[in-house]
């Protein structure tokens, strides 16, 4: 089974890239558009999926940063999420995120920056170890 | 100004509304502050437009200005269009070549005009490393007709190619082979999306061939034209209970439960034709509801068999 794995390949110059996977593609889209509105310094890529594994057909870039859209009002929505995340590498995980979209945007694009490596003094691997201990900030803190 | 040129604008300006025409103007860039200070746009549209003819006039006008207006305009209204995807695929062992616009819009506009003699080639770049290339069509013995052009766009940094569907479809295999020419790659392959695709080349879909399957079975279902006006479905169900969880008090229960379930929209067809490319559902959706419209019915008996 393919597996996603933090770290394993090779960053592209200044260019930071996110996957949102989700069953509502408006929703994905939407969450895209207003990330890509923000203003960044690093180039954006935004993939959208529906679910996980991605097809293996295609060449893409390192992967910064997964974000799983959940809509909890959707039994079919959380079923996707569950099977995707067996996919993913435990030590993906950074937490969760809720909120108006536009707030949540402009935290998704600063921790995207963070794990792309495109903010000096923190790096992805600070990330990971400052947010499972718990005297380091939450999510919402960054 | 050429009669058919002032003809061509004079349309193209008729098309936009009141008030998106400044707007439109501005990104044109052909008149200038001046000109476009002199107009009242409160008129009634004939005579603004009228007045923008002359101005057109005064600044000689060419074709290839019309044009430009024409690829603004369908920029503003992109999403009236319906738009065929082109992927292009690398042969093997094919290098990635460094992509220069410069060389791509003069081999593009040779290749079309040495098989095609009566061609209008436009072009206008856009900020995310995109090209729209606009192309009116003549034939050996007759001039460009300007009013059913095909749009291609462009993104040069993908090997995506977005072409809006045009009634003169026999021109597609010419334009084919001219990507084909310039890139040096296997043919095209065509994969007709029909969806509102956001053509932000920042924002890339992982799951194309997905979207594809579901829209094919939601179109294979519910068919192309609009569905029957419903408000509502009605199941009554006189089903044993069925549950997954061991020692649920109701799943020893011999007896059918008896329940009823409602579905009611304002279009409840098209909301059901909505659920799986909106994502909330799974194509195919469940024969009991896809089979409203064949069985022309729609309450339902439904008993354990």
């Amino acid at each position: 089974m393919s597996v996603l794995r933090p770290l394993d390949k090779l960053p592209s110059l200044n260019t930071a890239t996110i996957l949102l996977v989700g069953t509502e593609d408006a929703l994905l889209q939407q969450l895209a558009d207003s990330m890509l509105k923000e203003d960044c310094a690093s180039e954006l890529k935004v993939h959208l999926a529906k679910s996980l594994p991605l097809p293996s057909s295609v060449n893409r870039p390192r992967i910064d940063l997964i974000v799983f859209v959940v809509n909890l009002h959707s039994k079919y929505s959380l079923q996707n999420t569950e099977e995707s995340l067996r996919h993913v590498d435990a030590s993906f995980f950074l937490g969760k995120v809720e909120g108006f979209r536009a707030t949540m945007a402009q935290r998704l694009v600063r921790m995207l920056q963070i794990c792309a490596g495109h903010v000096p003094g923190v790096s992805a691997l600070n990330l990971l170890s400052l947010l499972r201990s718990s005297e380091g900030p939450s999510l919402e803190d960054l | 100004m050429d009669e058919t040129v002032a003809e061509f604008i004079k349309r193209t300006i008729l098309k936009i509304p009141l008030n998106e025409l400044t707007t439109i103007l501005k990104a044109w860039d052909f008149l200038s502050e001046n000109q476009l200070q002199t107009v009242n746009f409160r008129q009634r549209k004939e005579s603004v437009v009228q007045h923008l003819i002359h101005l057109c006039e005064e600044k000689r006008a060419s074709l290839n200005d019309a044009a430009l207006l024409d690829i603004i305009y369908t920029q503003f209204h992109q999403h009236q269009k319906v738009w065929d995807v082109f992927q292009m695929s690398k042969g093997p062992g094919e290098d990635v070549d460094l992509f220069d616009m410069k060389q791509f819009k003069n081999s593009f506009k040779k290749i079309l005009q040495r098989a095609l003699k009566n061609v209008t080639v436009s072009f206008r770049e856009t900020e995310e490393n995109a090209v729209w290339i606009r192309i009116a069509w003549g034939t050996q013995y007759t001039k460009p007709n300007q009013y059913k052009p095909t749009y291609v766009v462009y993104y040069s940094q993908t090997p995506y190619a977005f072409k809006s569907s045009s009634t003169l479809r026999r021109n597609t295999p010419l334009l084919g082979q001219t990507f084909e020419t310039h890139n040096s790659a296997t043919p095209l392959q065509e994969r007709s999306l029909g969806l509102d695709i956001n053509m932000d080349s920042r924002i890339i879909h992982e799951n194309i061939v997905e979207k594809e399957r579901v829209q094919r079975i939601t179109q294979e279902t519910f068919g192309d034209y609009p569905q029957p006006q419903l408000e509502f479905a009605q199941y009554k169900l006189e089903t044993k209970f069925k549950s997954d969880l061991n020692g649920s008090i109701l799943a020893e229960r011999e007896e059918p439960l008896r329940c009823l379930i409602k579905f009611s929209s304002p279009h409840l067809l098209e909301a059901l034709k909505s659920l799986a490319p909106a994502g909330i559902a799974d194509a195919p959706l469940s024969p009991l509801l896809t089979c409203i419209p064949n069985k022309r019915k729609n309450y339902f008996k439904i008993r354990d068999k």
